[in-house]
């Protein structure tokens, strides 16, 4: 399949590995159905590529990214509140939806993680506990210069954590 | 919008199993009790608004941002 007019031009993708957020995400709840699109090379922000609306794309981070301890309840124990998980054998992946912010700065939403189970390809946006994360924390990004695979990694972001 | 009046320990029920109670209302405010069923999200307005704010901030930088780029993505398996 193809989707075309994203601000990554024409993508080709594999249908089977759509993914389904039945709640949209928080602000675009008609947005339901997806696709995980890799970061540039060296970098390390994947983007979450609407397949209702090509232009809209949510540029996201993996969410070890962000520290051991995050997010905090763990995705295993989201999954289970949000009724994500099949078996409990099923895998999750935890990405964080981030923002350009004038002059040159990042900023994270840590409040609002997505959660997507990799087996069912299913996922929703969990809110975290607002008096410990925040949907706009600074953080810095530093580019992998020799990676010729990238991924997202932990020593690649230095995260502020978030304010209490 | 849909206004109703309501005194404390009333409940206004909901398609989907939604109960909400007046539990008390005060110089404060007035306290809600929700009973929902499991997987519902449950949100103050002022949290949603900065989170939709947030993925709305996303999506619109993402075209101006450097580290995002608009080069051509292939599917991330």
């Amino acid at each position: 399949m193809e989707i075309a007019g994203t601000r990554f031009g024409t993508v080709h993708f594999d249908e089977q590995r759509t993914i389904t957020l039945p709640g949209g995400l928080i602000g675009f709840s008609q947005e339901r159905r997806f696709i995980l699109l890799e970061p540039p090379p060296g970098g390390i922000v994947a983007a979450l590529q609407s397949l209702t609306t090509p232009e809209l794309a949510f540029p996201i981070v993996a969410g070890v990214a962000f520290g051991d301890d995050y997010p905090s309840p763990d995705a295993r124990e989201l999954g289970r509140r949000a009724q994500l998980l099949r078996t409990p054998e099923d895998k999750l992946a935890v990405f964080v939806v981030v923002a350009a912010q004038k002059p040159s700065g990042r900023i994270a939403n840590l409040l609002a993680p997505i959660v997507i189970n990799i087996d069912t390809r299913t996922g929703a946006q969990i809110v975290l506990d607002p008096d410990v994360y925040s949907a706009a924390t600074p953080f810095e990004m530093r580019r992998t210069e020799t990676s010729t695979a990238p991924r997202p990694r932990a020593e690649t972001v230095t995260a502020t954590h978030p304010e209490t | 919008m849909l206004i109703i009046q309501r005194r404390v320990g009333e409940r206004i029920v909901m398609s989907g199993g939604i109960e909400i109670t007046v539990a008390a209302v005060t110089k404060r405010g007035v306290r809600l009790a929700l009973r929902v069923p499991d997987g519902i999200t449950v949100l103050r307005g002022e949290v949603h608004d900065a989170i939709a704010a947030a993925n709305a901030a996303a999506a619109s930088s993402a075209a101006e941002d450097p580290g995002v780029s608009t080069d051509a993505r292939a599917e991330w398996r």
